[in-house]
């Protein structure tokens, strides 16, 4: 019980470490490629962009339709 | 004395401030970045101008492109602010949802900056080329490190959300993350102000 309680604060900062470090290295290498196509680093700025307004539209998509079922469960 | 003050006070913690001392400690710790980022800014200001050698800011600045990694940011510190009111409301579902979006903002924001010291490196910009370069990557170096530590934090605060009782003390573990995560945000408006948008108009 208690190495399961010391694992936790090691565990957890090491799985978002791996995460942040694949995200941004992986979206990093993507703005690169990008870049190096025909749309230049307007293709860069069009996926910065297309992020900024996906990301919290599922966010809030996720939430309502989540939100929905309880509802309609209770 | 009315029985809500009652509840009021019996939440209220006890200490001399009135403030819950680790909400203290986040506060003076804040305080030393502020000299931290303000020695790094004003060391490029001071160095500004005096590169013997190319590349030179308005060789390099892709103003349209910082601009959109600087609005990344910004929406992200909107994500934060969404996410401490679920958890504040004891709404954990809300919270998990926008404490990710942050973090993924978050991230977005470190693709951007890894793009850009790439492309730097690539026209000829290391910290070994000339003092904007050293003054350059140390300051948005740091401001990188920090916001990884933001990333990884709010990473962690989502993962233990399905572990821990986050809504306990009145959300005060997101609210301290809330507080870093919005330093680094006015920090980052600061930097590209005085880096970005100055030094291009400078060269002009």
């Amino acid at each position: 019980m208690k190495g399961k309680s010391l694992m936790l604060p090691i565990l957890l900062p090491l799985l978002s470490i791996i995460g942040v470090v694949s995200w941004a290295v992986g979206l990093g290498v993507v703005f690169i490629v990008l870049n190096e196509t025909s749309l230049g680093v307007n293709g860069v700025i069009i996926l910065g962009l297309v992020l900024i307004i996906v990301v919290p539209v599922i966010a809030w998509l996720v939430l309502s339709v989540t939100d929905k079922s309880k509802k309609e469960s209770s | 004395m009315n029985s809500s003050s009652v509840v009021e006070q019996e939440h209220l913690p006890e200490t001399t401030t009135g403030i819950d001392h680790r909400k203290m400690l986040m506060w003076a710790f804040l305080g030393s970045e502020c000299m931290f980022f303000g020695s790094l800014i004003t060391t490029y200001l001071v160095y500004e101008g005096k590169s013997l050698v190319g590349p030179y800011p308005a060789d390099l600045f892709d103003i349209p492109v910082t601009s959109v990694s600087t609005f990344v940011l910004l929406m992200s510190s909107l994500m934060m602010v969404l996410a401490y009111n679920g958890i504040s409301n004891g709404n954990v579902r809300r919270f998990r949802a926008w404490i990710l979006c942050t973090a993924i903002l978050g991230a977005t924001f470190l693709g951007f900056q890894v793009f850009e010291f790439y492309e730097f490196a690539h026209h000829g910009l290391t910290p070994r080329t000339n003092l904007f370069g050293t003054s350059f990557f140390t300051l948005t170096g740091f401001h990188g490190a920090h916001v990884t530590v933001g990333v990884i934090w709010l990473l962690s605060l989502f993962l233990y959300s399905f572990r821990g009782n986050l809504a306990k003390d009145h959300g005060l573990n997101v609210d301290m993350a809330a507080l870093y995560w919005h330093f680094v945000d006015v920090v980052w408006i600061i930097i590209f102000t005085v880096v970005y948008l100055i030094g291009v108009a400078g060269e002009l």
